[in-house]
């Protein structure tokens, strides 16, 4: 290389520049004032906890976020990015954190989706196939892929998919690529088989913002790494000279318990225990028992089997091998009637998807679990389904104006806490809850905290998967730490810090 | 989770104490389609001396009786997520059954019975498909559809079997007056009466909306969803039959070509009343002015002179512009944050 001069040159010569960037929602600050400086060329990691800022900030970047002050500098130039279009055109491109292809389309049809015309793909009106191919190979021999353009994509592994989608997304010539948790939903191995990907395509001059929680991820692909924590950039480092004890440190901050209510001690009665819990490669060999009046947490990055665990515990999914104890008798739920009939209840994690009517009001929510209850006979008892609802909208303290007022309307902290009260009229034993308190405000999230402990006062059972650790720590008597489907250690809740739960979730 | 929602929230308690009595009544569908069909009578009436008629009156309320019954099973479907376009072809499917047997020799009660049974099954087979093996609602029924038209076509040999000399007790059924009112109109209300009040309270109905909000979540919530959609596309079938049963008794002629689009009549019809094609949602009363709407623009076509060929047409119109009103109504709410 050449002298020094010319070293501190690019040193200043950032690609792109982020000034004091801030974001609001409502009374919750996101972002303030955070700053991220990118080289040209270079794998720039972004570390940072759930919820510390990350897609917040590279929604920002991409157009998709306004921001509420700031700057945002291409090449030392300030630009505005206020559309996804314009961040396009500027070169600007994100990979999104779920596989975005299209299954019943060629690898070739994937890339060029709507980029015929400007690629010269187009005779007569007509797509010429052959061309495209050709033009899809000349992109794959320039990234070294080793990928069929002929190949329908529903047919390539998870990790060639997320390939044809970066593929797109180069085809389009990138100032800057965003990654946004790229291996979510990859496994070890295919994990590899990306990050090899990626050193390549870095080989012919594209520069990356590399999203993950994932430590080692980071450390083995980026080449400067910004950790954010509480919408600030505390640090930016070298890679090289990033140690993982550190890193934790600056991710976590200081621990705060306070703000999680107390709970009192489990009775040391066996309400259920899970013995070499099996499903094909995705659970392996889990044992654990919970007790009445216990909250377990479960902690692991996503794609560690947390969410496939509760749903076979709830019967959703077979096991291939192990058995289920409830209170010393083994069960093996079939049908979710069943699983609740034993006591189970199941809070999902996707609330608008797979847990709330959204269309029907906040009493037909509520009773949804248990229209017997509500019911004499075939037909509803109008007044007993309204005391029956308004018992437990004044016990949770949900705000809502009417019985009638559709669910839809409700904030995300009370649509959550309906769906703890419809479970409630459950009378369930085991409390099976992924993600609870996930996108909620604080003060919603203390709301459910204290519904959740006076569920365990009554002698009930809670596990509870959450990716907030602090939240595992300060609720929960003791937590089990997954990583690939195994349970990598326990953890009781005195002896529970982030930095432990991080180590045994990342190894 | 998404702040927008939040905020919708916000904003809709702050307009709903804004709103007077007024503005909220005309938030309720009914309310509003109930207004717009008494303006139509209103002006109908001055435009004609005819409409305000007994006779018209009543052979318009015949009129609706069929597609009105059908509406009622159709609203079901629509609530359930889903639809059901056999309901026409059954209806004629099941008249003539009856008609065939009833020629071949078959007491005409008994004949009737059976094309009830004959109806039922057309629906359990749908609710089977659907319901069990998972099939999709509209290539299932568009099947049914197809099947039980041409079954109709084949018994008939495609020309209507006419049924001469038919007991008066059946023929009552569905051309009878009491007091002055039509069988087939009471057949209808009672219909009606029964199904609103189990739609809106019993166990089975509830778990139909639930089904047809979300059906994921009612599968969580212990919700037997295949159970649930046999049992809709049952009624479905049952409601098509009873219609072409009543049909057949009216006309005393069992024709293949009975109920010819009814399923789309019906479905307009519902939409119209404020059902709604993604689930979850409608009324029987909705249904039932909606049907009441389309049979009034059929009958002031009629007094008016313009050629019939115009009420597809008008029909389409005003199914559009219901569907237009509520998706802007829904839209502005939207765009607010």
């Amino acid at each position: 290389m050449s002298g020094g001069a010319v070293t501190m040159m690019e040193e200043r010569n950032y690609v792109l520049e982020m000034r004091d960037i801030s974001k609001s929602y409502y009374k919750n600050v996101v972002l303030d004032r955070i700053n991220l400086r990118v080289k040209p060329g270079e794998i720039h990691g972004l570390l940072g906890k759930n919820g510390a800022g990350k897609t917040t900030l590279v929604n920002i970047l991409y157009g998709a976020v306004p921001k509420d002050s700031g700057e945002i500098l291409l090449n030392g130039r300030p630009v505005e990015v206020n559309t996804v279009g314009k961040a396009r055109r500027l070169g600007i491109i994100k990979i999104h954190q779920e596989l975005n292809v299209f299954p019943k389309l060629t690898v070739a049809e994937n890339i060029f989706v709507n980029a015929y015309h400007e690629r010269n793909l187009v005779r007569r009106g007509l797509i010429d196939r052959e061309a495209a191919v050709e033009e899809a190979l000349k992109l794959f021999a320039q990234l070294h892929f080793p990928l069929d353009p002929r190949r329908k994509v529903g047919s390539l592994g998870v990790a060639q998919q997320q390939m044809v989608a970066i593929a797109r997304a180069l085809a389009a010539n990138p100032k800057i690529l965003i990654l946004d948790e790229p291996t979510a939903a990859l496994n070890e191995q295919e994990t590899e088989y990306f990050l090899r990907m990626l050193e390549k395509i870095q080989k012919t001059g594209v520069t990356m913002l590399y999203i993950s929680h994932r430590l080692r991820e980071i450390k083995l692909i980026a080449d400067r790494v910004t950790v954010i924590r509480d919408g600030r950039d505390v640090a930016t480092i070298p890679t090289p000279s990033l140690e993982e004890e550190k890193a934790i440190k600056l991710m976590v901050g200081l621990e705060t318990k306070s703000r999680y209510p107390n709970l009192g001690l489990p009775a040391k009665k066996e309400l259920l225990r899970i013995e070499n819990l099996s499903v094909g490669n995705i659970l392996r060999g889990i044992s654990f028992t919970l007790h009445e009046g216990e909250t377990l947490g479960i902690a692991g990055l996503a794609g560690s089997g947390r969410t496939t665990l509760m749903k076979t515990v709830f019967g959703l999914l077979k096991p291939t091998s192990g058995r289920i104890f409830l209170r010393g008798r083994e069960i093996r739920p079939n049908t979710v009637r069943q699983a609740i009939k034993l006591g189970f209840a199941y809070v999902m994690e996707d609330r608008l998807a797979e847990g709330l009517f959204i269309n029907r009001s906040v009493m037909e929510n509520i009773s949804s679990i248990n229209l017997e209850r509500i019911s004499k006979g075939r037909l509803i008892n109008n007044e007993l389904e309204k005391k029956i609802a308004w018992g437990l909208i004044r016990r949770l303290h949900i705000n809502v104006r009417a019985l009638e007022q559709k669910i839809q309307t409700l904030s995300g902290g009370n649509q959550q806490k309906c769906l703890l009260a419809k479970w409630l009229l459950g009378d369930g034993l085991i409390y099976l809850l992924d993600e609870p308190t996930a996108g909620l405000d604080m003060a919603s999230k203390v709301d459910i905290y204290n519904i959740l402990n006076s569920i365990v006062c009554r002698g009930a059972g809670v596990i509870m998967i959450s990716s907030d650790l602090s939240e595992l720590i300060g609720m929960c008597h003791r937590i089990l730490v997954m990583h690939n489907g195994a349970i990598s250690g326990e953890l009781r809740g005195e002896e529970a810090t982030e930095e432990k739960i991080i180590k045994l979730a990342s190894r | 989770m998404n702040p927008s929602l939040e905020k919708q929230a916000v904003q809709s308690g702050g307009t709903t104490k804004q709103k007077g009595i007024l503005s909220r009544a005309f938030a309720i569908r009914e309310f509003s389609l109930l207004i717009i069909i008494i303006g139509c009578a209103i002006l109908l009436s001055f435009l004609t001396p005819h409409f305000l008629t007994v006779p018209n009156l009543t052979t318009t309320a015949i009129g609706l009786a069929a597609d009105g019954i059908i509406a009622v099973g159709m609203t079901v479907a629509l609530v359930l997520g889903g639809f059901d376009l056999s309901v026409g072809s059954v209806m004629a499917l099941s008249g003539v059954i009856a008609g065939s047997l009833y020629l071949g020799g078959v007491n005409i009660w008994i004949a009737a019975g059976i094309a009830l049974v004959v109806g039922m099954i057309c629906g359990l087979i749908n609710g089977y498909f659907i319901g069990r093996v998972g099939l999709n609602p509209f290539i299932t029924t568009l099947g049914m559809m197809s099947i039980a038209r041409g079954a109709s076509y084949v018994l008939t040999k495609g020309s209507p079997l006419s049924l001469a000399g038919i007991s008066k007790g059946f023929k009552f059924i569905g051309g009878g007056q009491i007091f002055g009112f039509p069988m087939m109109v009471l057949i209808y209300l009672l219909i009606v009466v029964i199904m609103d009040f189990v739609l809106r309270r019993s166990v089975v109905m509830r778990q139909v909306f639930y089904v047809g909000s979300n059906e994921k979540a009612a599968a969580l919530s212990g919700i037997n969803v295949s159970k649930v959609k046999t049992g809709v596309f049952f009624l479905t079938g049952t409601l098509a039959a009873i219609s072409g049963i009543l049909t057949l008794s009216r006309f005393t002629v069992a024709t293949p070509n009975a109920g010819m689009s009814a399923e789309m009549r019906a479905i307009a019809a519902c939409v119209i009343g404020g059902a709604s094609l993604s689930g979850g949602e409608g009324t029987i009363l909705g249904s039932v002015l909606g049907v009441i709407l389309l049979a009034l623009v059929n009958n002031a076509l009629i007094l008016l002179n313009v050629s019939v060929y115009w009420q597809d047409l008008i029909t389409g119109m005003i199914l559009i512009s219901a569907v237009l009103v509520d998706f802007l109504s829904h839209r502005s709410r939207f765009l607010r944050d």
